[in-house]
């Protein structure tokens, strides 16, 4: 009697693996949702929706009808499709896809509706080469349309009204970018840097560290953006959460993250228009470039920031830093790293015996004032003197405007400046 | 402790700086083995090994001992003619008057970047003028200078506390002025502070005779016939000549000018004829040792030397304090 209950337990289990294992069939229904694939019409059974001008459908449904296998981890929610020369991978809710093992930014993350990883349909164009169209789609719901949810910086979903009219922006890379998104505002922080065209005589409600918390409650703004990770930022949005206030936390370092952070803003406006212009056509421009870097030269590059004082460097990771790992240079200092920090004191005995093709300078300052005097300290100082990247002038100081604030919609033209350093031979000068 | 067991630590000190100046010579991001460090410093005129052991770890090591020696001596001249335990020269606004104007310099005027040190050094002598002359009043007593000290330095803080409020976009460049290191150090750094730092450790040695008279009590050395005042404002002005020019290359520095000077004390004594020269040798030993971990904990990063100061040195001196009873300056 026990080994036969035993035994019953352990049948039920292994079923249990097995069904938790297999491919996720599709539930009983007829399927009706009509999509044309190269031309074919297949059926769905699952509905395809709209959302934020995006048209979503069944991973598992479109690569079943054009005849691919399909493996399904129930753990992480990640389904892969087995394309014969490689697969694509997609999980539920995430934006990174892995086409052929490397990792794809998605510009609309995959959706979990109904046991179902649904993607979009420009992804599955961009991925495949096959033509959709799809024709019976649910279309979003008029209360839905008011309102777009996002992942903020700190990871949490967020629901916000379309079209703010009072906003206040507390960096002024954001602000810049939200008026490039088509936005407007009604309140900055005082600083006279990167101030966008139209926003100069915006109220302003305190210094980036310390916003003035009474000053923007009095403003009855509809959507306070800010950066969460700045210090004297992040603590106010408990406050603004107790008074009702939406408030929109971005972090952007990289070209990815500015797509993402553009995506929102226009979202938010309703123009995809402008999402076209200041991030698509950018991408497609940074992706001629990229495509163009000889990859076989991996220059060696340095990427400081600062004087030559103290051998402060900035990492891959960091926002320049990782423009250089785009364009195929090497950064010598990045073995520096400790935890996530984007920057580091190198070691100047390394500098010397790694010796680095460039080094390029960060400064936030108007260099051309104190260009001949920091030339100067490096010519003067023996230990920089004897570098080859100084004897042959390729100590390089980086315009602050495109590469020490945010580039902004300046991307491809950031890309483009160093790429003609790095290569002149290729990229022209 | 008799004459010459005093002579003996202060001989076994002076085997632990020469052993300190070569492992810190010796030991680096990049290893060299000995012999080429030798070869290095004493054949080759080129080559990568040259330029690293020449041109970085040889004045990088230098710095290191003459900003040590300049805190530890300046620590110790402050806590004798205040009579205070306490002070340092960052306690009593010294360092902090020297980062406020460096502050200044790099907030505020960045394209004159280049006049930091100057800056500082002024800062900090303008700084111990003002603590003088607010504890002035029909001479200076050793506790009104330190209390006016304190509160200079909280002054000063209070104002690089408003510059990194009103400006907080451009204090990156500051910061690593403020924390204390010694990244980057060449051989333009060394020769900007030996003149200073040796001037103030010979008349520090040349005065520490008169120091321990000031120690006695202002009455008791007036009646052996020293001049009370003038004595202590040249040993003021020689603590602030040090300080301003150990910050002035390495930044704020904060553990050595308070600590060393009673580990100190608590190997030799205080009698400042052994302390003063004791001082300097463990001042420097101490910063020497620190920052050649600093350079290999986190090889190739460096973290400042201050943090591996205070979280080695603060354990060991508590240490010291359990194990040698009856300590008092």
């Amino acid at each position: 009697m026990k080994t036969k209950m035993k035994n019953i337990i352990l049948y039920v289990c292994i079923a249990a693996l097995i069904i938790s294992f297999m491919p996720k069939i599709a539930e009983a229904g007829p399927a009706r949702y009509a999509v044309r694939i190269d031309g074919k019409t297949h059926y769905f059974k699952h509905k395809p929706i709209e959302e934020n001008g995006k048209i979503y459908v069944s991973f598992y449904e479109f690569f079943k009808a054009i005849g691919k296998k399909i493996r399904w981890v129930e753990s992480s929610k990640t389904i892969t499709a087995l394309m014969g020369k490689y697969n694509i991978t997609v999980s539920a809710y995430s934006d990174i896809a892995y086409v052929n093992k490397k990792s794809v930014k998605m510009y609309a993350p995959a959706k979990y509706i109904d046991d179902r990883v649904m993607v979009s349909t420009d992804f599955l164009v961009s991925g495949t080469g096959k033509k959709i169209i799809v024709k019976d789609y649910e279309k979003p719901t008029k209360a839905k349309t008011d309102t777009i949810t996002v992942t903020d910086a700190l990871g949490d979903k967020i629901t916000l009204k379309k079209n703010p009219q009072r906003v206040i922006c507390l960096y002024n890379s954001y602000l810049d970018l939200w008026y490039l998104a088509g936005g407007t505002a009604i309140g900055r922080i005082d600083n006279k840097t990167g101030v966008p065209k139209g926003a100069e005589n915006v109220e302003t409600v305190g210094t980036m560290t310390a916003p003035n918390v009474e000053k923007i409650i009095a403003l009855k703004p509809d959507l306070v953006i800010l950066r969460p990770a700045m210090k004297g930022q992040g603590q106010i949005i408990d406050i603004l959460k107790s008074n009702n206030i939406p408030y929109l936390g971005i972090e952007y370092e990289n070209i990815n993250e500015y797509l993402n952070a553009m995506e929102i803003f226009t979202q938010l406006t309703g123009r995809q228009d402008l999402y076209k212009r200041y991030a698509l056509d950018v991408k497609a421009k940074i992706d001629e470039i990229i495509g163009k870097v000889p990859t076989s030269r991996k220059p060696k590059v340095l990427l400081m920031f600062g004087t030559a004082k103290n051998v402060n460097v900035r990492l891959s990771n960091s926002s320049v830093g990782s423009m250089f790992k785009d364009l195929g240079a090497v950064n010598i200092a990045d073995d520096s790293r400790v935890g996530n920090e984007d920057t580091a004191v190198f070691s100047m005995e390394k500098v010397i015996e790694r010796d680095p093709d460039f080094i390029f300078v960060q400064t936030m300052g108007d260099i051309e004032q104190v260009k001949k005097r920091i030339q100067k300290d490096v010519e003067e100082n023996p230990a920089w003197k004897s570098l080859s990247a100084v004897k042959n002038k390729r100590y390089i100081y980086l315009p602050p405007e495109l590469y020490h604030y945010k580039a902004n919609d300046r991307y491809g033209e950031a890309y483009e400046g160093l790429a003609k350093i790095l290569y002149p031979d290729v990229f022209g000068n | 402790m008799n004459h010459s067991k005093k002579l003996l630590i202060l001989i076994i000190m002076v085997g632990i700086f020469i052993g300190s100046f070569l492992l810190s010579a010796g030991r680096g991001a990049v290893d060299i083995s000995p012999m080429d460090v030798l070869r290095a410093i004493f054949i080759e005129n080129e080559g990568t090994n040259r330029q690293i052991i020449w041109n970085v770890r040889l004045p990088r090591t230098l710095v290191a001992a003459l900003v040590g020696s300049g805190l530890a001596v300046s620590g110790a001249i402050l806590q004798g003619i205040m009579r205070n335990p306490l002070s340092s020269p960052g306690i009593i606004g010294v360092s902090q008057g020297a980062g406020l104007t460096a502050m200044l310099i790099l907030v505020i005027f960045p394209n004159y970047y280049y006049l930091v040190p100057l800056g500082a050094f002024i800062g900090a002598l303008t700084a111990t003028m003002f603590i003088y002359l607010l504890a002035w009043k029909n001479g200076v007593q050793p506790t009104r200078l330190i209390l006016a000290g304190v509160a200079v330095s909280s002054m000063m803080s209070a104002g690089i506390n408003v510059l990194m409020t009103l400006f907080p976009e451009k204090v990156g460049n500051s910061l690593s002025f403020l924390v204390g290191g010694l990244s980057g150090i060449s051989w333009p750094q060394f020769k900007l502070a030996w003149p200073y730092i040796l001037l103030g450790l010979i008349a520090a040695l040349l005065y520490s005779q008169r120091l321990n008279i000031l120690m006695l009590g202002d009455e008791v050395a007036i009646g052996l016939g020293l001049k009370v005042e003038r004595t202590r404002l040249i040993l003021i002005a020689i603590a602030s000549i040090l300080a301003a020019a150990a910050v002035s290359v390495a930044g704020i520095l904060g553990f050595v000018g308070l600590i060393v000077p009673h580990m100190t004390r608590l190997f030799i004594g205080s009698d400042y004829i052994y302390l003063i020269p004791a001082s300097i040798l463990c001042g420097a030993s101490t910063i020497m040792i620190c920052d050649t971990l600093a350079r290999l904990l986190f090889n190739p990063a460096e973290i400042p030397v201050g943090i591996i100061m205070s979280f080695l040195g603060a354990p060991f001196f508590l240490y010291l304090l359990r194990e040698r009873k009856g300590y008092s300056i």
